[in-house]
C-alpha cells in the first residue's frame, strides 16, 4: 500500500506497468457509484462486492487487493476499516449523501467525480486509531451530557441556542474518575466528557485550540463540569458570540491528553461513539498510532506545537475536586454558583471581624444617633446626612446576611448581637435626648419617617444589594454603600427613639416599622446578592433564608396598607387639580392640597381660590363637602386667595 | 420551627378566609314592583329608551330585595300628551301596585303631571328632569339630577373663573322650562361675578346677522342651554361665518346628538357641557355600581351607554336601596322617607344625597366633547 506520513514516505517503489487491484465495497444505498467507479479506473482492476458478501468472506476480496474503496453506512464502514487494518490495506472512502460528518472528517471533496478520484488514489495518509472498549472511534466518543461542545463550530448561533436549550434540562454532575497512561488519577464531578478525534470544525476542537491531531498518538478528552446554570449560560454566550480566546480553556471545561484513558463513572453511563451507543462505562480508550491508512483531502496543520504533541497534558483547574467534589456530585447544577470557604477566605475573615463587638462601634453608634436626633429636631437634612456618614451599621448587617445565607451560626449570632446592641444604643440615646429637651417639636424631617410604605422597602432593597456588592469587591469604596445603608436605618431609628422619649406609641411604632422594614430588606437582598455572586454554601441554608423571607413577608403586610394609603393620598392630592366646590353659589377652586397624617387625624393643608367673599357658614359647608370624600376626621387649614 | 411556621400560615389563612362578604340572598316567593314611565316616541324617545336600558342593566345584577322577593319592573309609555302620561301613572300605581315610580320624562312633561303624581301618594324619582319646580312643595316627587339652578350657576362660574371669560351671550329656548331656567340662572350669576352679557336671545332668533352682531361685540362665549338641534344649527352658521367662540351647553347634549344626529356628532367637538357624568378623564373613577352596571349593559345591549343609561341605573339602585329599608318593600310612605334620607349613596360615578325636600345633591361635571365622548374638565361638588 501507499501511505504518507506528514514527514516520511512509506511504501514500495512503484513498479511500471503494474496494475493495481482495488476492492470496491458498496451497499444498496451506494449502488449508484458502481458504474462511475468502474469507468473511472484506467490502470486498475476493480473487484466490486456488496458489503454483506464482503463481510461474509473478506479473504476472497482482500487476497489480491492493494486497496479498498468503501461506500457504506457507518457500521459497515467501520467493519471494512477493521478488515483493511487486519490485512494491512489502505482505504478510500466514498461517502453517502447523508455522511457529511464523514466527508468533513476526512476532508473529502464535494464533487462525486473528485471523490472517486481521491478514493482510488494510490497515496493515503496514516491516522491514529482510537478504540474504546474495542469499538472504533472515528470522530468522537461522548459519555454523559455535553450540550454545545459536540456541535459543529460553523453552526448558526440560533441553531446552537435551540439545540442547547433542548438538551440542557436536568443536567447534573456525576462522579467521574479518569486514569491516564502514566497512571495519574483524576477524580472529579462532571456532566460528561468527550473524546475528540481531531474533530476538525467542531467547537470541541476550537476549545482545545485544535490541539488534537490525528497522528500524535494521543487521545484528546474534553470534560464539561458547569458548576451553575449561570456559569453554563455564560459559557454559551461566549460560544454564540465567538468570544473564546484561542487555547484558553473556558472555566466550565477540563482537558486531558494521554495515549490511554480509563474512564469510570459513579453510575453506569452509555458511551456514544460516532452517534451510536455501543458500550457503557467503565470504558478504556487507547490509541493505535498510525494504524489506519486512508485517502484524505489536503491537511491543514493546525496543531499547536507548544502544548506538546505526544506528552500527557492536564488542564483540570476548573473541575471540582476535594471538598467541592462531595458537594457537587449527584445534584442538579444549581442556578447560582456556590463557593467554598477556601476560595473566598479573605471576605469571610473580614465579615467575621465585622461581626465582633468593639468599642469603636459603640461610640460611633452613639455619636451618629445623637447627631441624627439633633438634626431631626433642627429639621436639618444636612445634619441628618452627616449622622448617616458616621453610622457603623453596614458591617454587622452584611455579616448577618452572609451568616444567614451560609447558615454560619457563629457569624449570624455575633452579627445579630451586634445589631441589637446598636439598636438599643440608638433608641436609648435618642429617647434620652428627647427627654432632656424641654421643647419637643415635630418637624417635617420626623414626619417624613412616620409613613413607611413599600417604596421604603425599595430603598432597603437597593441599599442591601449595594452593601453586599461593595463588600465583595475590595476595589470599590465600601463607605459609599455604608452611607446608603445608613440612609435607610439611622433616621428612622432616631425617630423611633424620639417617639419613645415623647411617650408616643404611634410615633415609635411607625418609625420602628420603617426601620424594621429597611433592616429586613437590606438583610434579605444582601444575602441574595451574595448568592448571585457565588458565595452561597453548596448545601444551601434554605431554612435560614426561609425564616428571613417569612419575616419580610409579614412586614410587607402593614407596608402594603400604608402604601395603599400613600397611593390614595397621592391620588387625592392629584385630584384637586380637577375638582371644584360650589358652596352656596360660590365657586371654589382648590389650587393646592396636601394631606399630613398626625396620629389618627388627617390634616389637609390647602390653597383655595374664590371670586366671592366666603362667610363662616360657607366655610363650614365647604368643609362638610370635603369631608364627604374621607372616612377619617379632617382638620382643614385653608389659605384663601381672592380672584379679582 | 416548621410547626411554628405552619401554625402561622394556617392562622393567616383563617384570618383571611374570615373576611368574606355578606351571605348570598335566598330567593323567596314574593314580588316587589317598580314602575317605569318613559317616552315611547318623539324627540325624547332616545332618552326614554336609554334610561330604561339602564334600569334593566342594573336589575340584572340586583334582581331581588334583601328578603329574597323578586323585583319586577313594569314599564309604560308616557304617550303623546299629559293625559296619556297620567293614565300610565294611574295604571302602574293602582292596577299594578308598584311601590316606586321611576320617571324617565323631561322637565316639561313632568311639570305638566306633577300635581297628579302627587295625588297618587307614591314615591317617584324623576330620573332626567332638572327643573326646580318639579320637587317644590312636593311630598312624593324626588329628583335624581342636580337642579337647573345649580347647573346654571356652575356653568357661569366655570366660564368666569376657569375660562376667565368676561363677555358672553346666551341663546335659549324660552318656551322650554328647562332651557329658560338655565338661562336665568346663568345670566344672573355671570353678571353677579362681573361678567358682561353681550346678548340674550331666543333660539328662534338665531341667524347669521345675529351671530355676526355678537361677534362684533367681542363675545367670547355662547351659552346654549338648548337641545341638540339648535346647537347644531348654531354651529353650522358659525362655521359659515368663520367664527369660533367658546360654546357652553347644558346636560344631555351629547347623548341627544348621538341618539338622533349621529352623523353630525363631529360638529359638537370641543364644546363644553355640564353633565351628570363623564366618560373619561384623569380622575373619573367608576364606582362599583358603575362598573358592574357597565358590564351588565354590555352583556344585554348592543349600544353605547349614555348619561340617561347611568341615570336609569342610579334610579333603580336608589329605589331598591329604599325598598330594602322598608321590607317587604310595599310601604310607600316608608320608601319615600327612605329616599329622602339618602346620604352619600354610591352612584355610578359620584356620591348622591337626597334631602328632605326631594332635591339631589351631587357633583356636576363640566366636560368637553372629544371624539364623541365626554372628556371631563372639572368635577364640581
Amino acid at each position: 500500500m501507499w501511505c504518507y506520513h506528514a514527514d516520511t514516505v512509506y511504501g514500495y517503489t512503484e513498479m511500471p506497468n503494474q496494475r493495481r487491484h482495488i476492492a470496491f465495497i458498496y451497499t444498496q444505498e451506494s449502488i449508484g457509484k458502481l458504474e462511475p467507479v468502474s469507468k473511472h479506473s484506467p490502470g486498475v482492476i476493480i473487484q466490486s462486492s456488496l458489503l454483506d458478501d464482503f463481510l461474509q468472506n473478506p479473504d476472497t476480496f482482500t487476497r489480491n487487493a492493494d486497496h479498498i474503496v468503501v461506500s457504506a453506512p457507518m457500521v459497515g464502514l467501520k467493519s471494512v476499516i477493521r478488515i483493511a487494518i487486519e490485512h494491512d490495506l489502505s482505504i478510500g472512502i466514498l461517502p453517502l449523501k447523508s455522511q457529511k460528518a464523514l466527508s468533513r472528517y476526512f476532508r473529502l471533496p464535494d464533487d462525486p467525480a473528485d471523490q472517486i478520484e481521491l478514493a482510488l488514489q494510490e497515496k493515503g495518509q496514516t491516522r491514529d486509531l482510537i478504540l474504546c472498549n474495542g469499538e472504533l472511534v472515528l470522530f468522537k466518543a461522548v459519555i454523559g451530557r455535553i450540550p454545545v461542545i459536540d456541535l459543529p463550530d460553523s453552526r448558526s448561533p440560533w441553531k446552537t441556542l435551540r439545540n442547547v436549550l433542548a438538551r440542557f434540562r436536568g443536567i447534573r454532575l456525576l462522579g467521574f474518575t479518569f486514569v491516564t497512561a502514566s497512571g495519574r488519577k483524576v477524580e472529579t464531578a462532571a456532566a460528561g466528557c468527550m473524546i475528540v478525534q481531531h474533530h476538525a470544525g467542531s467547537l470541541a476542537s476550537r476549545l482545545i485550540a485544535n490541539d488534537g491531531s490525528s497522528h500524535d498518538g494521543m487521545i484528546s478528552l474534553v470534560i464539561t463540569a458547569p458548576l451553575s446554570v449561570l456559569d453554563y449560560f455564560r459559557f454559551l454566550l461566549q460560544v454564540l458570540k465567538r468570544d473564546l480566546a484561542p487555547g484558553k480553556i473556558p472555566n466550565t471545561l477540563g482537558y486531558i491528553k494521554s495515549s490511554r484513558v480509563i474512564i469510570e463513572s459513579e453510575e453506569s453511563l452509555g458511551v456514544d461513539i460516532d452517534g451510536e451507543e455501543v458500550t457503557r462505562t467503565p470504558v478504556e480508550c487507547e490509541v493505535r498510532p498510525g494504524a489506519l491508512c486512508v485517502n484524505t483531502g489536503p491537511e491543514t496543520d493546525t496543531r499547536r506545537s507548544h502544548l506538546g504533541d505526544s506528552n500527557e497534558y492536564f488542564n483540570i483547574k476548573h473541575l471540582p475536586i476535594d471538598n467541592e467534589l462531595s458537594k457537587a456530585k449527584k445534584k442538579a447544577i444549581p442556578f447560582f454558583p456556590y463557593a467554598s470557604e477556601e476560595r473566598f477566605k479573605d471576605l469571610f475573615i473580614a465579615l467575621r471581624d465585622d461581626a465582633r463587638m468593639s468599642s469603636a462601634y459603640v461610640m460611633l453608634m452613639l455619636l451618629s444617633t445623637l447627631l441624627a436626633t439633633i438634626g431631626l429636631y433642627q429639621n436639618s437634612t444636612a445634619v441628618v446626612i452627616g449622622a448617616m456618614l458616621l453610622a457603623p451599621l453596614m458591617s454587622p448587617i452584611i455579616s448577618f446576611a452572609m451568616g444567614i445565607l451560609r447558615w454560619d451560626h457563629d457569624l449570624y449570632w455575633h452579627s445579630a448581637f451586634k445589631i441589637m446592641i446598636g439598636i438599643a444604643l440608638a433608641l436609648g440615646s435618642a429617647a434620652l435626648v428627647t427627654l432632656l429637651f424641654p421643647h419637643k417639636p415635630v418637624t417635617n424631617e420626623m414626619l417624613g419617617r412616620l409613613s413607611p410604605s413599600l417604596l421604603d422597602l425599595g430603598v432597603a432593597i437597593f441599599a442591601g444589594i449595594a452593601g453586599a456588592y461593595t463588600k465583595s469587591f475590595k476595589e470599590i469604596l465600601q463607605s459609599l454603600a455604608g452611607v446608603a445603608i445608613a440612609v435607610a436605618l439611622v433616621p428612622p431609628l432616631a425617630v423611633a427613639g424620639i417617639g419613645l422619649g415623647r411617650g408616643d406609641p404611634y410615633f415609635f411604632a411607625q418609625a420602628f416599622l420603617l426601620f424594621s422594614t429597611n433592616l429586613v430588606g437590606i438583610i434579605v437582598f444582601a444575602a441574595l446578592t451574595f448568592r448571585v455572586l457565588g458565595y452561597s454554601a453548596a448545601i444551601k441554608g434554605k431554612r435560614s433564608m426561609g425564616y428571613v423571607v417569612v419575616v419580610l413577608a409579614l412586614i410587607t403586610i402593614p407596608l402594603y396598607f400604608t402604601y395603599e394609603d400613600f397611593v390614595e393620598k397621592n391620588k387625592w392630592e392629584q385630584s384637586w387639580q380637577k375638582e371644584r366646590f360650589l358652596v352656596n353659589g360660590k365657586y371654589i377652586i382648590v389650587s393646592k392640597a396636601e394631606i399630613l397624617r398626625q396620629g389618627d387625624r388627617d390634616i389637609v393643608l390647602m390653597d383655595i381660590m374664590v371670586r366671592e367673599r366666603l362667610s363662616r357658614n360657607d366655610l363650614d359647608d365647604f368643609k362638610q363637602k370635603v369631608q364627604t370624600n374621607f372616612s377619617r376626621k379632617l382638620v382643614i387649614r385653608a389659605n384663601i386667595i381672592y380672584i379679582l | 420551627m416548621n410547626r411554628l411556621l405552619s401554625a402561622i400560615f394556617v392562622t393567616l389563612f383563617f384570618l383571611v378566609s374570615g373576611c368574606d362578604g355578606p351571605s348570598p340572598v335566598v330567593p323567596g316567593d314574593g314580588v316587589a314592583k317598580i314602575g317605569f314611565i318613559g317616552p315611547g316616541d318623539g324627540s325624547n324617545l332616545t332618552q326614554g329608551q336609554d334610561t330604561l336600558k339602564g334600569v334593566l342593566s342594573v336589575k340584572a345584577i340586583l334582581p331581588m330585595l334583601n328578603n329574597g322577593d323578586r323585583i319586577e319592573v313594569i314599564a309604560e309609555e308616557s304617550g303623546d300628551d299629559p293625559a296619556a302620561t297620567r293614565r300610565a301613572m294611574q295604571k302602574l300605581v293602582q292596577e299594578d301596585a308598584v311601590s316606586v315610580l321611576l320617571l324617565g320624562l323631561d322637565s316639561e312633561r313632568l311639570l305638566q303631571v306633577s300635581q297628579f303624581a302627587e295625588s297618587l301618594q307614591t314615591p317617584a324619582i324623576a330620573l332626567i328632569a332638572t327643573h326646580p319646580d318639579i320637587v317644590s312643595g312636593s311630598a312624593y316627587m324626588n329628583q335624581l339630577c342636580f337642579d337647573d339652578d345649580t347647573q346654571g350657576v356652575v356653568a357661569a362660574t366655570f366660564v368666569r373663573d376657569e375660562l376667565l371669560i368676561k363677555r358672553a351671550a346666551v341663546i335659549a329656548d324660552p318656551g322650554e322650562p328647562h332651557s329658560k331656567y338655565l338661562q336665568v340662572a346663568f345670566e344672573k350669576k355671570f353678571s353677579d361675578t362681573g361678567g358682561v352679557l353681550t346678548g340674550s336671545h331666543a333660539v328662534t332668533e338665531v341667524d347669521e346677522v345675529l351671530l355676526r352682531n355678537l361677534q362684533a361685540q367681542e363675545t367670547e362665549l355662547l351659552y346654549l342651554p338648548v337641545s341638540a338641534q339648535p346647537v347644531l344649527q348654531v354651529q353650522s352658521i358659525l362655521d359659515e361665518i368663520d367664527w369660533s367662540p367658546e360654546i357652553m351647553a347644558g346636560d344631555g347634549l351629547l347623548a341627544s346628538v348621538i341618539g338622533r344626529f349621529q352623523e353630525q356628532a363631529g360638529n359638537v367637538e370641543g364644546i363644553y357641557a355640564t353633565d351628570l357624568f363623564s366618560d373619561r378623564g384623569d380622575f373619573v373613577r367608576h364606582r362599583p355600581l358603575g362598573r358592574a352596571a357597565e358590564t351588565s349593559f354590555e352583556d344585554l345591549f348592543d349600544s353605547e351607554e349614555s348619561t340617561f343609561t347611568n341615570l336609569g341605573v342610579e334610579g333603580y339602585a336608589i329605589a331598591v336601596h329604599a325598598m330594602n329599608q322598608c321590607l317587604p318593600g310595599t310601604d310607600r310612605q316608608c320608601i319615600n322617607r327612605a329616599i329622602r334620607s339618602i346620604e352619600n349613596f354610591e352612584g355610578t360615578m359620584a356620591k348622591i344625597s337626597i334631602d328632605s325636600s326631594g332635591r339631589a345633591a351631587r357633583p356636576v361635571y363640566v366636560n368637553t366633547i372629544e371624539n364623541g365622548l365626554l372628556d371631563s374638565v372639572v368635577k364640581v361638588y
